[in-house]
């Protein structure tokens, strides 16, 4: 059923995921390079510039120290960058095996770990990931491991669903027949067939960490408060809204479009990996 | 169907008891306690002592949790160490608070959300589709403390026809009231509306393509006949299930919201709570948000089984 618009949708939809692309590129270039990049040192204050109007010398100008708001806005990507990606590695590792060994042993395995699953479910990620992270203490190693655990359900959730469909399929029997371990099985058979849906749910969540991340930080609950991140920026050019709105409104900015960048691409791949979906756009 | 229910609230209530142990445990493993706090400076060895005894804490964990636990059914959940209070009574006041902003921004998101997503799916591929979409994807992935934000910019400092932040009683000054919370509910809304739209789109898109709405259309039904009575009855299982979701994300959301406006609910609450160390109250808090997302993912649970006969059948089979 192919209307007429369908076709400029594909090519916008393409378009849009190919902008995601450069955009997410940047933003990692600009974390990877941020020592080389940052025109000032982020943390250095200089209080005669003390709310400076963008200048050529200070593209966005300085913040209520000071501080460059340029340089800031770079080392904020290299923070953001980091805890993403760091806590996306710990809840997708973390997630992906016990959704495996849920779907893989169902009976009281997989009851258990479901329980435990919906237990968390329950609770709002931010408030687990808050949760988390004030128990352990605050430091940045800390809030990736609270933010990766507060992800960990979704990957077990598609985890699971993914191994129950493939655990009965003819070539996972006959590993099973001619005697192959159940973690050679696991490991050699089903989990290479869920790397495409386990790539899809990492980058969308990638853009849920950032946000978490921000979210945590606009609290004053995320990295600790020396270490320049977008949320805190947010927060601290929140009470000069009426005469400096710009501080807090570029680091959101930032945030946004990388998370936006970060879901498009994902909703992208999950498109072109996903066979029905494909060319019916 | 009952067999269903039954084990529906079974399952449900294990889940209760799994978020109690929860956040029982994280606050546990926070380093330093009450005693720390209330002695302070003052603190000796004997006095430390004695006050953890008075308070229970020199008990091993397990004991304290089931002790923590017993008092809950009695609808006791300990004694603010801030407030001087019981958690129950501070609880219950700022429940209501937030409970009427998340349950306007819940309507909202909800019936705009499956509106929009219709009107989307229908004209797949059209100008408003793209234009949907497209506020739907900045929808999700815009942060809401920045939203909050941009909108007092906006209508607070530019415009000065909303107040800032701040709360008001309805009962003292309703229209006050109703001003100050314009804000915080559209902006709670936002993030839950738009994977409303995006859901409710991909549902109705899925049932439109199937043989039954093919034939609908070909005995010569009009087209609001087949999109409300063959398309939307069966795309409303996805879009319960979403339902059920969007709590959870609306506490998420006035969690922040709350900090943003000013607004002493439960969120504001939780966030004072934590830098006060007030672990009573904190506990409370996760347990109370726990509680009304298992319930809706109950009532959503149960619900299915009205909706659909077959998922009704299959339970009773299974």
């Amino acid at each position: 059923m192919m209307k007429k618009g369908s076709f400029i949708r594909v090519l916008v939809s393409r378009w849009t995921v190919l902008l995601s692309v450069i955009l997410i590129a940047l933003f990692i270039i600009a974390a990877v390079f941020a020592p080389l990049l940052m025109p000032y040192d982020p943390l250095a204050m200089d209080l005669p510039n003390r709310l400076a109007a963008p200048s050529l010398k200070h593209l966005l100008g300085c913040d209520l120290m000071g501080r460059d708001i340029m340089s800031r806005i770079i080392y904020g990507a290299r923070t953001s960058m980091l805890i993403a990606f760091v806590s996306i590695i710990i809840g997708g590792i973390a997630g992906t095996l016990l959704g495996l060994v849920a779907g893989y042993f169902g009976g009281v395995v997989d009851t258990v770990i479901m329980r435990l699953t919906d237990a968390m479910m329950a609770i709002p990620q931010i408030v687990l990931a808050l949760g988390i992270g004030v128990a352990l203490g605050r430091s940045t190693l800390n809030l990736m491991i609270a933010i990766g655990v507060s992800s960990v359900p979704a990957y077990i959730r598609m985890m699971r669903g993914q191994t129950v469909s493939t655990k009965n399929q003819m070539y996972v029997l006959s590993a099973n027949v001619i005697g192959c371990s159940d973690s050679r099985v696991m490991y050699r058979h089903i989990l290479p067939n869920s790397i495409s849906p386990l790539i899809v749910t990492a980058t969308i969540n990638l853009g849920g960490a950032i946000m978490a991340e921000a979210s945590l930080s606009y609290l004053g609950l995320g990295v600790p408060p020396e270490i320049p991140a977008w949320g805190t920026m947010v927060s601290d050019g929140f009470q000069y809204i009426e005469t400096a709105p710009m501080l807090s409104v570029i680091p959101g900015l930032c945030i946004m479009l990388v998370v936006l960048a970060f879901n498009i691409f994902g909703d992208g791949l999950r498109d072109m990996l996903d066979p029905r979906v494909r060319g019916s756009l | 169907m009952t067999q269903y229910i039954v084990k529906k609230i079974f399952q449900a209530l294990l889940v209760l008891l799994i978020v109690t142990f929860i956040s029982y445990l994280i606050m546990e493993l926070i380093p330093g306690d009450a005693v720390d706090f209330l002695l302070g400076l003052e603190a000796t060895p004997e006095k430390a002592a004695a006050l953890r005894a008075s308070l229970n804490l020199d008990k091993p964990f397990i004991v304290r949790y089931f002790m923590w636990l017993g008092g809950l059914f009695r609808g006791d959940m300990g004694t603010s160490i801030f407030y001087n209070d019981s958690v129950t009574n501070i609880l219950v006041k700022k429940l209501l608070v937030t409970f009427r902003m998340g349950f306007a921004a819940l309507i909202i998101s909800t019936v705009v959300g499956i509106t929009l997503g219709v009107v989307s799916a229908v004209n797949r591929g059209g100008f408003w589709d793209n234009l949907i979409s497209f506020f739907a994807n900045i929808g999700i992935s815009i942060p809401a403390f920045w939203l909050g934000i941009l909108f007092i910019i906006l209508f607070a400092v530019k415009m000065k026809v909303l107040p800032v932040q701040g709360y008001t009683d309805p009962s003292a000054d309703f229209w006050l009231h109703t001003k100050q919370m314009v804000m915080p509910v559209i902006v709670t809304a936002v993030g839950a509306l738009s994977s409303m739209v995006r859901q409710t789109r991909s549902a109705v898109l899925e049932t439109i393509s199937q043989d039954y709405v093919r034939t609908a259309r070909e005995k010569g039904l009009r087209e609001r006949a087949i999109l409300i009575k063959h398309v939307l009855r069966n795309a409303l299982i996805p879009i319960l299930t979403l339902l059920g979701m969007q709590i959870r994300v609306l506490f998420g959301g006035v969690v922040i919201v709350e900090n943003i406006f000013a607004i002493p609910g439960m969120g504001r609450l939780l966030v004072n709570s934590v830098f006060n160390r007030d672990i009573t109250v904190v506990q409370g808090c996760i347990l109370i948000m726990g509680i009304v997302v298992i319930i809706a993912n109950l009532l959503v649970d149960v619900s299915y089984g009205f909706v659909d006969p077959r998922i009704r059948e299959i339970k009773d089979v299974a």
